[in-house]
C-alpha cells in the first residue's frame, strides 16, 4: 500500500455520489446501482441460510434431537436450501457481479433493458418475501426440491407462498438471462471481437443460455404444483394416474444446470483472477471459453442422475449415467488450464488469489466426488447420504462461495472505490477455507458410513464426524464475518483505490473507481486479446 | 455464430449521437436498439417455448401411457368450436401482420385500424372459449371433486386430461389477455402517431409474440381436439 | 414483405386447418406395426409442423431474419426435443 499511482479527486461525480436519495437508488436503472440492491438483498438471504445452518449444525451435535423436534428440523433444512440455492447462489454471481461486469467489460454504458434489469430486482424482491412471509408464518418442510406428491397434496406446511416466491425469482432470474445475452451480442465495444471477451463474458453467456432454456420448466412444474395443490386437481397425483416422477423429470431439467448457472459465472470470475495475480495470458483461452459453452450445453443431458433410486427406469438411468461423465470433461479442461496459467507466473498471493487457490482445489475434490455419483451403482450406495451433501456443498460452498468472495475481494476497489486490509483479508480467506474443509470433509466420511441425510438423529458412533463438522461450521461462520466487518470498515477508512490498483487488465480498469454513471468518459475502443499480461510480466501487483 | 461480424459492423462508428427521438441514452444508434429488441423478443419466445414445453412433455406422456382415456375424453370437445376458433386465430395473426406492415410504412391510422381487429378477433376467440369451458362444468367434466365420468377408459386418466386441456389452453389464453392488453397499449400509441418506419420497434415485437401464440394454438388444436374423433 | 404474400400465406393457413380437421375424421387402418392412432398422430402433427412453419416464416419473418434469429428458433426447439427424448427413455423403458 506505498505508492498509489492515481488518486481520485473527491469532487469526481461516479455512480455511487450522483445522487443520494433513497429514491435515487430504488428507481435508479444503472446497472451498477442495481448490482448494489441485488448484493444487499442477497447478502441478506445469504445470512439468513447461514442462521438456518448454524441451527442444523448445532441440532447435529449431538445423536438425539434435543434443540428442535423433527417437524422444525425438516423446516430448516429445507428453508436453508430455499434461502441459499435460490436467493444466495443462483442470483449470486450473475445478479451482483454480472450486473456491475457486463456492460463494463465489454466497453458498454449500460446493459441493453436498463428498465427490464431494475424490473427483475423488484421482482426478486417481491418473490423474496413471498419466500419470508411462508418462513414467518411457520415454514415449509418439503425440502428445497418440492417432490410431489408430498408437496402437491400431504404437507401441512406453506408450501404455496415459498413456490410463488421461487417461481417468480426464477421469472427475475430469466430477465437477467436475456438482458445478459442481448447485451452480449449487440453492445460489446469497438473491436471487441467475440474472442477478444474476456472469459468472465462467456462464463456469462454461457450462463444466460442455461438460465433462457431451463428456467422456464421448473417455473411450468411449479405451477403444474401450484394448481394441484390450489384447486386440487391432479396432474402428478397417483390416486389419478399421474406420475409424481414426472415433476422429478421437470424439476431437475431445470435444477441440475441450475448448478452450472451457479458455477459458471464463478468460473469466469476465476479465469480473470488467476490471470491477473499471476501475470500471465490465460493458457488456451479458446477451450477456456468453449468449455463454458459446453458445460451449458452437457448440463442438460444428464439430470436423470439425481433419480437413479427414484424409481426412474433402468435404461434411462445407464444412459443419464454414461452422459453425467462428460460434464467433467470441460469442467477439468478449465481446471487445467488455470493451472498451466500459473506455470511460470509471478504469482502474488492477495486475498482474491487466495480465494482462487481454494476454487480450484475444492471445486476439483467436488467434481470428483461427482464422478463417484454418476456412477450409478456407487449411487445406489450413497444416495441421499452425507456423501451427496458434502460433494454438493463442496462445489456450492467450496467453489461458488469461495469465487464469490475472490471476485468480491478482487472488485470491491472497483466498485466502491475503496482499498480494504489486505491483512485482515488473507485472514479471512485462511479461515474460511480451514472451516470449510472441517465441515464438509467428515460429512463424507459420514455418507460413505451410511449417515442419511435429512435426519435430526444418528447413531453414537457418528458423533465426532458430526462435531468436527458443527465445529467447523462455527469456524466458517466466524470467517464469513470477519469480511463483513473489515469490507464496511473499508468504504470510510479504507485507502483510496485509483482506478487500478491490482494492474489488472480489462476495460473496467480503464475507468475511475467508482465509475461514472455512464462507465467511460468515451468508448473504449479494444486493440489488443484480453490478459495481455506479459508485456509487463516483472511487475507483479505492486503493494 | 457467423453473424458477429453482421453484428460489431454498426458499433464501427458509434459515437454519441445527439439526439434522436426515440433513442435510448445508452444505444448508439437506432439500429442497435432495433437489434437488441428484436434479439430480446427472441430470447423471450424461447422461454416461453419451453414453458409450454413443459406442459406438452406432461401431455405426451400421459397420452402414451393412457391412449384409450384420452381418446374418450377428448371425444367431448367440440371440433367445430375447436375448428372455428383455430381460424379465428389465424385471423387474428393476419391483421396482426398487417400491423405490423402498416408500420414499416409509418401509417399510424393503419396500425390503430389493424391492432383494434386483432383485439376484437382475440375476443371472440375468448368469448367461444369461454362458453366451452361452460359446457365442461354443466357436464362435470372440469377436475376436481366436481368430476364426474361414466364412460370408458378411467375416470383418474380422463380427468388428467382434462387437467391438461385446462392447464394448457388456461395458460394460452392468459397469454392472449396479456397479449391484448398490451396491444391496447401500442394503439394508443400509434394513435399518437409515435410509430416511424425507422423506430417500430414494440409494433414488431408484439407481433412476434401474438404470432407465437397463435403456434401454440396450432399445436393444442389437433392434440387436444382432434384426439378422440376417429375412434 | 409484400402484402400478397400475406393473404397467399393465410389461405394456406386456413386451408391446412380445414384439411387438419377433415383427415382427423377419415378412417385409416393400421400400417404394418403402426396403429390408426399413431398415423392419425403423425398427420395431424405434420400439418400442425407446416402450419408452424409457414407463420414463423412468413408473419415473424425468419425467413428475412439473420442467422441469430434462425439458431434461435432451432435452439428452442432443439432443448425441447432433449426434454422430451430424454424424459421417454425414462418412460418408455421403465
Amino acid at each position: 500500500m506505498t505508492t498509489l499511482p492515481y488518486s481520485s479527486p473527491p469532487t469526481e461525480l461516479n455512480y455511487l455520489n450522483v445522487r443520494y436519495t433513497l429514491a435515487s437508488w430504488l428507481l435508479s436503472v444503472d446497472h451498477k446501482r442495481i448490482a448494489i440492491l441485488y448484493l444487499l438483498t442477497i447478502t441478506f438471504f445469504f445470512a439468513l441460510g447461514g442462521i438456518f445452518a448454524v441451527l442444523i449444525r448445532m441440532d447435529l451435535a449431538t445423536p438425539s434431537p434435543d434443540l428442535v423436534t423433527s417437524e422444525t428440523y425438516n423446516k430448516l433444512f429445507t428453508m436453508h436450501g430455499v434461502a441459499m440455492v435460490f436467493f444466495f447462489l443462483i442470483p449470486g454471481v450473475p445478479a451482483v457481479f454480472g450486473n456491475f461486469l457486463v456492460p463494463m467489460m465489454i466497453g458498454a454504458r449500460d446493459l441493453a433493458f436498463p428498465r427490464l434489469n431494475l424490473l427483475s430486482w423488484y421482482i426478486f424482491a417481491t418473490g423474496g418475501l413471498f419466500t419470508l412471509t411462508s418462513m414467518v408464518l411457520g415454514g415449509v418442510d418439503t425440502g428445497w426440491t418440492f417432490y410431489t406428491p408430498y408437496s402437491s397434496t400431504y404437507a401441512n406446511t406453506h408450501v404455496i407462498s415459498a413456490a410463488l416466491g421461487i417461481f417468480l425469482t426464477g421469472f427475475s432470474s430469466i430477465l437477467t438471462g436475456l438482458n445478459f445475452l442481448v447485451t452480449i451480442h449487440t453492445m460489446r465495444a469497438p473491436g471487441m471481437t467475440w474472442f477478444k471477451m474476456p472469459l468472465f463474458i462467456w462464463a456469462h453467456y454461457a450462463t444466460s443460455i442455461i438460465i433462457l432454456l431451463g428456467t422456464p420448466v421448473v417455473a411450468i412444474a411449479i405451477v403444474l404444483v401450484f394448481i394441484e395443490r390450489v384447486f386440487r386437481i391432479g396432474i402428478f397425483d397417483p390416486a389419478l394416474g399421474g406420475d409424481p416422477i414426472l415433476f422429478q423429470h421437470l424439476f431437475w431439467f431445470y435444477s441440475h444446470p441450475a448448478v452450472y448457472i451457479m458455477i459458471l459465472p464463478s468460473m469466469g470470475i476465476v479465469s480473470e483472477l488467476v490471470t491477473c495475480f499471476s501475470r500471465r495470458r490465460i493458457f488456451g483461452y479458446k477451450f477456456v471459453a468453449m468449455s463454458s459453452v459446453l458445460i451449458a450445453v452437457i448440463g442438460f443431458l444428464v439430470w436423470g442422475h439425481h433419480m437413479f433410486v427414484s424409481g426412474q427406469g433402468m435404461y434411462a438411468s445407464l444412459v443419464f449415467s454414461y452422459l453425467s461423465f462428460f460434464v467433467a470433461i470441460p469442467s477439468a479442461v478449465k481446471v487445467f488450464n488455470w493451472t498451466a496459467t500459473l506455470y511460470k507466473g509471478s504469482i502474488s498471493y492477495h486475498a482474491p488469489m487466495l480465494y482462487v487457490f481454494g476454487f480450484v482445489g475444492l471445486f476439483t475434490i467436488g467434481g470428483l466426488t461427482g464422478l463417484f455419483l454418476a456412477n450409478l451403482g456407487l449411487d445406489v450406495h450413497v444416495h441421499d447420504t452425507y456423501f451427496v451433501v458434502a460433494h454438493f456443498h463442496y462445489i456450492m460452498v467450496g467453489g461458488v462461495i469461495m469465487a464469490y468472495m475472490g471476485g468480491l475481494h478482487f472488485w470491491w476497489p472497483k466498485m466502491t472505490g475503496r482499498l480494504y486490509s489486505e491483512g485482515w483479508a488473507r485472514l479471512g480467506a485462511l479461515i474460511i477455507f480451514v472451516g470449510f474443509n472441517l465441515t464438509f470433509f467428515p460429512q463424507f466420511l459420514l455418507g460413505y458410513l451410511g449417515m442419511p441425510r435429512r435426519y435430526h438423529y444418528y447413531p453414537e458412533e457418528f458423533q465426532v464426524l458430526n462435531v468436527m463438522s458443527s465445529a467447523g461450521a462455527t469456524i466458517l461462520g466466524v470467517g464469513y464475518l470477519i469480511p463483513i466487518v473489515y469490507l464496511v470498515w473499508s468504504l470510510r477508512w479504507g485507502p483510496v483505490a485509483g482506478p487500478n490498483p491490482w494492474g489488472a487488465k480489462g476495460l473496467e480498469w480503464q475507468t475511475s473507481s467508482p465509475p461514472p454513471t455512464e462507465n467511460f468518459e468515451t468508448t473504449p475502443v479494444v486493440t489488443e486479446e484480453p490478459y495481455a499480461y506479459e508485456e509487463d510480466a516483472e511487475v507483479a501487483v505492486a503493494h | 455464430m457467423h453473424t458477429s461480424s453482421t453484428l460489431t459492423e454498426h458499433t464501427a462508428d458509434r459515437g454519441r449521437a445527439g439526439h434522436v427521438p426515440g433513442l435510448a441514452h445508452h444505444f448508439d444508434d437506432l439500429a442497435q436498439q432495433r437489434q437488441a429488441g428484436t434479439l430480446g423478443m427472441w430470447a423471450f419466445l424461447i422461454t416461453e417455448v419451453m414453458f409450454f414445453g413443459g406442459m406438452f412433455t406432461a401431455y405426451a406422456y400421459y397420452r402414451y401411457r393412457y391412449p384409450a382415456a384420452f381418446a374418450a375424453g377428448s371425444a367431448h370437445l367440440d371440433v367445430t368450436l375447436g375448428t372455428i376458433n383455430t381460424a379465428v386465430l389465424i385471423g387474428s395473426s393476419l391483421t396482426m401482420v398487417l400491423a405490423v406492415h402498416a408500420a414499416q410504412l409509418g401509417r399510424n391510422r393503419d396500425i390503430v385500424r389493424f391492432f383494434l381487429m386483432t383485439i376484437g378477433l382475440g375476443l371472440v376467440f375468448l368469448v367461444i372459449k369461454a362458453f366451452e369451458y361452460g359446457h365442461k362444468w354443466r357436464d362435470h367434466l372440469v377436475p376436481g371433486r366436481h368430476f364426474r365420468w361414466h364412460g370408458d377408459g378411467g375416470g383418474g386418466p380422463v380427468q388428467l386430461f382434462y387437467s391438461l386441456y385446462f392447464a394448457m389452453t388456461g395458460m394460452h389464453a392468459l397469454h392472449m389477455v396479456i397479449g391484448m392488453a398490451l396491444i391496447g397499449v401500442l394503439a394508443v400509441m400509434a394513435g399518437r402517431g409515435r410509430f416511424t418506419p425507422q423506430n417500430h420497434n414494440a409494433v414488431e415485437n408484439i407481433g412476434l409474440y401474438w404470432h407465437f401464440v397463435d403456434v401454440i394454438w396450432i399445436f393444442l388444436f389437433p392434440l387436444l381436439y382432434l384426439l378422440g374423433v376417429h375412434t | 414483405m409484400s402484402l400478397r404474400t400475406y393473404y397467399v400465406v393465410f389461405g394456406a393457413l386456413l386451408a391446412l386447418t380445414a384439411l387438419t380437421t377433415a383427415a382427423a375424421y377419415v378412417h385409416v387402418g393400421g400400417i404394418g406395426p403402426l396403429p390408426a392412432d399413431a398415423i392419425h398422430l403423425a398427420i395431424a402433427l405434420s400439418i400442425a409442423a407446416v402450419k408452424a412453419t409457414l407463420v414463423g416464416l412468413y408473419f415473424m419473418h425468419i425467413r428475412h431474419a439473420g442467422g441469430l434469429t434462425r439458431l434461435f428458433a432451432i435452439a428452442a426447439i432443439g432443448w425441447l426435443v432433449i426434454l422430451m427424448a430424454l424424459t421417454f427413455a425414462d418412460i418408455a423403458r421403465r
